[in-house]
């Protein structure tokens, strides 16, 4: 589609086709091969309160926040090397001059002997959803810290209980009050995996970083969680000497629940296996179990955030969903990979790669 | 003659003040609990605590800015500060304002008191 149509009459099927664009409830732009833009529809014109001479090429630049303008530019060039499709959230401003979220997919564009044209862009106005989000937010982590205080509260008064019964040798109360503790720290997990996940949605989850032996923090982990769960056989096979750069506490939390994950959806009969193994690049760790399962139809989104796998005999496992979404993320940091194989009723494997730094 | 060391906590929430004196006094402390940042150095005057415990974040104030204070004050700069908070990742945060421990909330009570009680040791070291 010619575009010049400012100074030539454009053909009927090409009128056709800009009243679609300009009537469509979408902000449209387009660039050529050598990234200029092109082409803006008017309800970008009208978004913006410019015209189109004023975004041509690299004026709509102007319109971008400067906090967001570089990323724009380096997603832009990205795509634009790769000719591949992209999807970005970027602050632009609007007729009022204020700054409004929006989502911006752009597509390549190919003639059709399959050369490479440029881009066409879509962008949808997000940012009453973004608002949400970011309010969602601020109350998870408000709630998450409302509750830490009583937990800790809590948590001393059953320590001092559990001192009086030890001392006095009440052991059977003793108990009582140790299961109770036990109770306490899972929800003190759950809270701090809702804090966690708010974290990564507003970017601030922080991560200390250090070096360290792969092989030491998983047998760490490995003691821990047996300790855990005395009664469950956890087999742990294979070496490795690699040592590499991470959040040694964030990693662990991700090995901890696959871990946990293993040991939730098999039975108390069946094993667990761990293994350790390293190549040139990566060292690797799997975690399988020998329990009820995956189906094919459900691999590809266990990793998505709240997503819990549906079926009577999966409603009866407990959780939330937050797991396997905070693991993938907190690997991904690592510059690693975590993948999935699964039989249903017969094994799930996680397998996690993490780049080596160096051999000891 | 009372030789039991002096802990001086600070911290908005009632709850937590209430039962930090119950385990503290019952862990052979004498406590003294204020809710308010902005008296934080009358306490220290009248109660000249021993080591004190201060969550990072008060109604009003910030409590790595009390730190701060009690630190550049020569006559209580040598006084332990162990920094509270919910927020694990403030532990990154108090180092610059002299804080000599942080501990997360909630907190494991045997290592509450092991840092109090090395932090109590290494001042009487100095």
């Amino acid at each position: 589609m010619r575009l010049t149509y400012e100074t030539e009459e454009p053909t009927m099927l090409e009128e056709s086709f800009l009243k679609i664009a300009n009537r469509a409830p979408v902000m449209l732009w387009m660039s050529d091969t050598a990234k200029n833009f092109v082409y803006f529809n008017d309800p970008w014109l009208k978004f913006r309160g410019c015209t189109l001479q004023e975004e041509l090429n690299h004026g709509w630049e102007q319109g971008v926040h400067e906090d967001d303008l570089s990323k724009v530019k380096k997603q832009f060039d990205k795509s634009f090397a790769k000719k591949e499709p992209y999807k970005i959230e970027y602050r632009l401003q609007n007729h009022k001059g204020q700054y409004r979220w929006i989502i911006d997919n752009g597509v390549p564009q190919f003639s059709d002997d399959n050369q490479f044209s440029g881009y066409i862009g879509s962008c949808f106005d997000i940012h009453e959803i973004k608002e949400l989000e970011h309010r969602k937010e601020e109350f998870i982590t408000a709630a998450s810290h409302e509750l830490k205080t009583p937990v800790t509260s809590l948590n001393v008064y059953l320590h001092l209980i559990d001192e009086y019964f030890t001392d006095n040798k009440i052991e059977k109360y003793g108990a009582y009050s140790k299961g109770a503790t036990m109770q306490l720290n899972k929800i003190n997990t759950l809270i701090e995996e809702l804090l966690d996940l708010s974290r990564i949605q507003s970017g601030s989850l922080n991560y200390s970083w250090s070096e360290f032996s792969f092989c030491d923090m998983v047998s760490n982990i490995i003691e821990k969680m047996q300790l855990l769960h005395p009664n469950r056989q956890i087999d742990f096979s294979g070496e490795c000497d690699g040592q590499i750069r991470g959040d040694v506490e964030r990693l662990s939390q991700a090995i901890e629940n696959l871990i946990s994950n293993a040991l939730k959806y098999s039975s108390s009969d069946n094993k667990i296996r761990i293994d350790i193994s390293e190549d040139k690049n990566w060292v690797m760790l799997s975690v399988t179990d020998y329990g009820i399962g995956i189906a094919t139809e459900h691999l590809s989104k266990i990793f998505k955030r709240f997503y819990r796998i549906p079926g009577k005999l999966e409603a009866t496992y407990p959780g939330m969903g937050m797991g396997l979404y905070l693991s993938q993320k907190i690997i991904n940091k690592h510059n690693g990979s975590i993948s999935v194989e699964s039989r249903e009723n017969e094994y799930t494997k996680f397998i996690i790669k993490i780049p080596i730094l160096k051999k000891k | 003659m009372n030789n039991k060391p002096k802990i001086l906590v600070v911290d908005d929430d009632p709850d937590i003040l209430s039962v930090m004196e119950i385990l503290l006094s019952m862990k052979g402390f004498e406590v003294e609990v204020t809710a308010r940042g902005d008296n934080t150095f009358s306490k220290l005057e009248s109660f000249q605590p021993n080591l004190i415990l201060l969550d990072v974040l008060i109604s009003g104030h910030d409590g790595r800015a009390i730190c701060k204070e009690i630190k550049d004050e020569p006559q209580y700069a040598n006084i332990p500060v162990l920094m509270l908070s919910a927020h694990p990742g403030a532990a990154a945060t108090i180092s610059d304002y002299g804080a000599d421990g942080f501990i997360s909330k909630p907190f494991d009570v045997e290592n509450l008191l092991k840092k109090i009680n090395e932090q109590l040791q290494g001042s009487k070291i100095e």
